[in-house]
């Protein structure tokens, strides 16, 4: 009960309580969530033990999909309709997909449209609900295993992901009824799992560090400055269409090769190769060959062989390493430590090459799969108020240029490549024809010069321009990307300070009104789960209220209340605490509403002895059980 | 919070206005700004205080890398003394200077024609990069003397080299993609 809880006089009146918040990480195979719990990350695993949750998700008509390892049991018999590695879809365009569409054995629909969507037994879905559908089940993971409601959480993403990609997740994360504190790039989560900033250090100037993250269909390198507890991205680079899920495809294409094509190439056939492939792939990192069977064919492939397919994808990530180390203006001597994330570093030849490169022996200690939802648990836990002396401060760049569409289709950049986020950038347009009051801004993302080569990320009309002699207006435009990397596009005109109104049109991804549809239609599935997190809700509240009373009776339940006072009370409490016996929500909410005026007085008079003894001089803590505050930055 | 920083950019770092900089000293500043205004720290805040939060920690990200980086500060130090910039009109007239430049260029479609190109490109940029580091040197010098239009002669000169460069790194990128 907030009104039993007293803080100082000037102070929030919010007394400290612990909020449940969680670190997620959405991953191409597999996703994770951690928490911290007393002052350790750690993941979460489900009623059966397991901590991964396979990303994968299968659809069936009329009913809830099934999410994780019973969706992928299906993935065999029902391919069409069990979706994996769907984080390769998120913020893309249908012609991305086209490309990719010989990978994923899906039948996309709608190409035309802004967002694709594949065709399902349950409908068509997009790839932003079928991430909604895993969140969902890590968040009642969480929520079952911490017991309660999830104040926010940190989702990870890859560092490369650009603003479509990102938009995409905080959709997912939307949809999913999450609150996000934070998109959280996963090679900064796990430079933060790995506490290097606290480690002894020579240098006053901190100790600089690579995190190569090659996980299932993503690869991100990220150097960064460590120096305690401030982790300051200098440069990143990456593909965010690469990973592990492509060495399944080379070696499934060579397993299809080797067969000779006896094999029909259908989405089964397909799948069926890649689920060999990723055994095979698996095995070598621990045996020199393996023996393969696809259908009639027997084969054997060894790790020679096996290097060889992936050579070209491993030297690609090599590539982006050296461009990294460019644009952080620093030579590989300079790296004081490399640490391996993704569940592809396993593979040794990754190992090797990354080794190699650096010329040092990379960190593997803490388990490639976990070390993200184990970073983004830690600064879920900070982000949520829980740890209000934490120094940790987490510096972080975006990926890939911004720029505006010039005359004959050339990109401007405003806003380079692993600049230090947030950062707002202004530019000025003014009108060529007279009384003009609209005009078109073309916003896209990439290194490239031309309009074609970089990725268009939305056409923003701007309205309601005074109408003067062309060239009179000076339209500001303010480019606000911030700390999630997200951009956000504001317009005024200067000379008479008139705002301009912005419509924006994604290029790729959901509108608003979209996303609120998907949100009612995933409504129906969750009424029942609603009136069961009603119940929790009330029970935990009820906890709360009978707690808070306990503990203020019996610090000065005998000075401040008479006996007839106080057996009311007591009677009051009774009744809360049978009614939280049962299932009844309304039964309980009445009864906490009740215990609550009948506590008024008891609540002021509390109060009026906090203030005098905070004037006096004392502690408010002498008289509330509650101490740490959860107090609001003032400055 | 946005009212109290100081709205001169070496001052919000504690450094005296010079081309000069201690860089250690700036990065400290840096950090210590950040640590209190970050969004981070406001996760918990209204809305209004996370908007505070993101417009002061933009400001103090631009003017950090503004103070960072020899060129931009150097021309930051020039508007400071009242030089105005013009990007299209301001160019150089230097003619010994703009032919150095032609052979730049040429010296980039050379380098990505040869053999090895990689290797070649990353040379002419290192060379570039030297380009840069004696200019900012005649800047200091000029800025010194508080003479002002040849500090911005040489400045305006830093810029051509820089686009050399981003050139080059263009083209580097470009190859390093076809791999």
């Amino acid at each position: 009960m907030a009104l039993l809880q007293i803080a100082e006089p000037g102070m929030s009146t919010l007394p400290h309580e612990h909020r449940l918040a969680v670190g997620i990480d959405l991953g191409t195979t597999n996703s994770l969530v951690a928490t911290v719990r007393s002052g350790v990350a750690d993941t979460l695993p489900d009623e059966s033990g397991q901590h991964l949750l396979p990303s994968i998700v299968h659809y069936q008509a009329k009913a809830r999909p099934t999410v994780g390892w019973e969706a992928k049991q299906q993935a065999l018999q029902d391919p069409l309709n069990t979706l994996a590695s769907i984080k390769r879809l998120m913020g893309r365009s249908a012609q991305d997909v086209q490309t990719l569409n010989g990978q994923l054995p899906y039948q996309v629909i709608d190409i035309a449209a802004s967002v694709p969507r594949i065709q399902t037994s349950a409908g068509a879905v997009t790839a932003v609900e079928v991430s909604a559908e895993i969140l969902r089940v890590l968040k009642e993971r969480a929520e079952a295993s911490l017991g309660g409601e999830l104040s926010g959480v940190v989702i990870t993403v890859p560092a490369y992901f650009d603003d479509a990609q990102r938009q995409a997740t905080r959709d997912a994360a939307k949809l999913a009824g999450l609150q996000v504190y934070r998109l959280l790039n996963e090679p900064t989560a796990a430079a933060v799992a790995y506490g290097l900033d606290r480690q002894d250090m020579a240098s006053a100037d901190g100790k600089v560090i690579a995190v190569y993250d090659l996980g299932g269909g993503t690869f991100d390198i990220s150097i960064l400055r460590l120096h305690k507890g401030v982790f300051e991205v200098l440069a990143t680079g990456g593909d965010s269409g690469l990973g592990g899920d492509d060495f399944d495809h080379a070696v499934a294409e060579w397993m299809l090769r080797q067969a000779a094509t006896t094999l029909t190439q259908d989405a089964q056939g397909l799948r069926q190769a890649l689920i060999v492939a990723r055994t095979t792939k698996e095995a070598l990192s621990s045996t020199a060959a393996v023996g393969v069977q696809l259908g009639a064919w027997h084969g054997e492939l060894n790790r020679i062989q096996f290097n060889e397919l992936i050579a070209p994808l491993v030297k690609k990530t090599l590539i982006a390493c050296r461009r990294a180390l460019r644009d952080a203006g620093l030579d590989k001597s300079q790296i004081q430590e490399v640490v391996m994330v993704g569940g592809s570093t396993r593979v040794l030849a990754v190992r090797e090459q990354v080794e190699t490169f650096f010329e040092r022996e990379p960190l593997v200690d803490i388990d490639p799969d976990r070390v993200v939802a184990l970073g983004a648990a830690i600064q879920a836990d900070i982000l949520a108020g829980n740890k209000p002396d934490a120094e940790m401060l987490l510096l972080d760049v975006i990926p890939l240029s911004l720029g505006l569409e010039t005359m004959g289709g050339l990109v401007e950049k405003i806003i380079q490549r692993n600049t230090t986020i947030p950062i707002a950038r202004a530019q000025e347009f003014t009108t060529f024809k007279d009384g003009q009051t609209a005009m078109s801004i073309h916003v896209l993302q990439g290194e490239r010069e031309t309009v074609d080569a970089c990725r268009s990320l939305a056409r923003f009309s701007l309205r309601g321009i005074p109408p003067m002699v062309a060239g009179a207006a000076r339209i500001r435009v303010t480019f606000q990307v911030d700390a999630d990397g997200l951009l956000s596009v504001s317009a005024r005109e200067e000379s008479t300070g008139v705002s301009a109104a912005i419509e924006v049109k994604p290029s790729y991804g959901l509108s608003d009104s979209e996303i609120e549809t998907m949100l009612r239609d995933s409504m129906q599935y969750a009424r029942v789960d609603m009136e069961a997190r009603r119940l929790r809700e009330q029970q935990v509240e009820a906890d709360r209220v009978l707690e808070a009373l306990d503990s203020a009776l019996q610090t000065d339940g005998e000075q401040l209340l008479t006996v007839a006072e106080r057996q009311i009370l007591v009677a009051r409490r009774a009744e809360l605490a049978a009614a939280r016996a049962s299932d009844n929500v309304r039964a309980i909410e009445q009864a906490i509403k009740t215990l609550e005026q009948a506590a008024e007085a008891y609540v002021a008079r509390r109060m009026n002895v906090s203030v005098r003894a905070a004037l006096a001089g004392h502690k408010v803590d002498e008289f509330s059980s509650e101490t740490g505050f959860n107090r609001p930055c003032q400055n | 919070m946005l009212q109290d920083l100081p709205r001169d950019w070496f001052a919000l770092f504690g450094l005296p206005a010079q081309f000069e900089i201690d860089q250690a000293a700036l990065t400290q500043r840096f950090r210590e700004l950040q640590a209190r205004y970050h969004p981070d720290r406001y996760a918990q805040g209204s809305e209004q205080a996370r908007r505070l939060a993101v417009q002061v920690t933009s400001l103090l990200n631009e003017a950090h890398a503004t103070l960072r980086q020899p060129r931009l500060r150097a021309r930051y130090l020039l508007e400071r003394v009242g030089l105005s910039f013009n990007d299209e009109r301001d160019t150089t007239h230097d003619t010994a200077f703009l032919m150095q430049q032609i052979e730049w260029r040429e010296a980039i479609d050379e380098a990505e024609a040869s053999a090895e190109p990689l290797v070649a490109l990353e040379q002419l940029a290192q060379g570039l990069g030297a380009e840069l580091k004696s200019l900012e040197e005649v800047f200091a010098g000029a800025w010194q003397q508080q003479a002002y239009q040849s500090a911005k002669t040489a400045l305006l000169k830093m810029r051509f080299y820089e686009r050399l460069l981003e050139d080059a790194q263009g083209r580097l990128e470009r190859l390093e993609d076809k791999l």
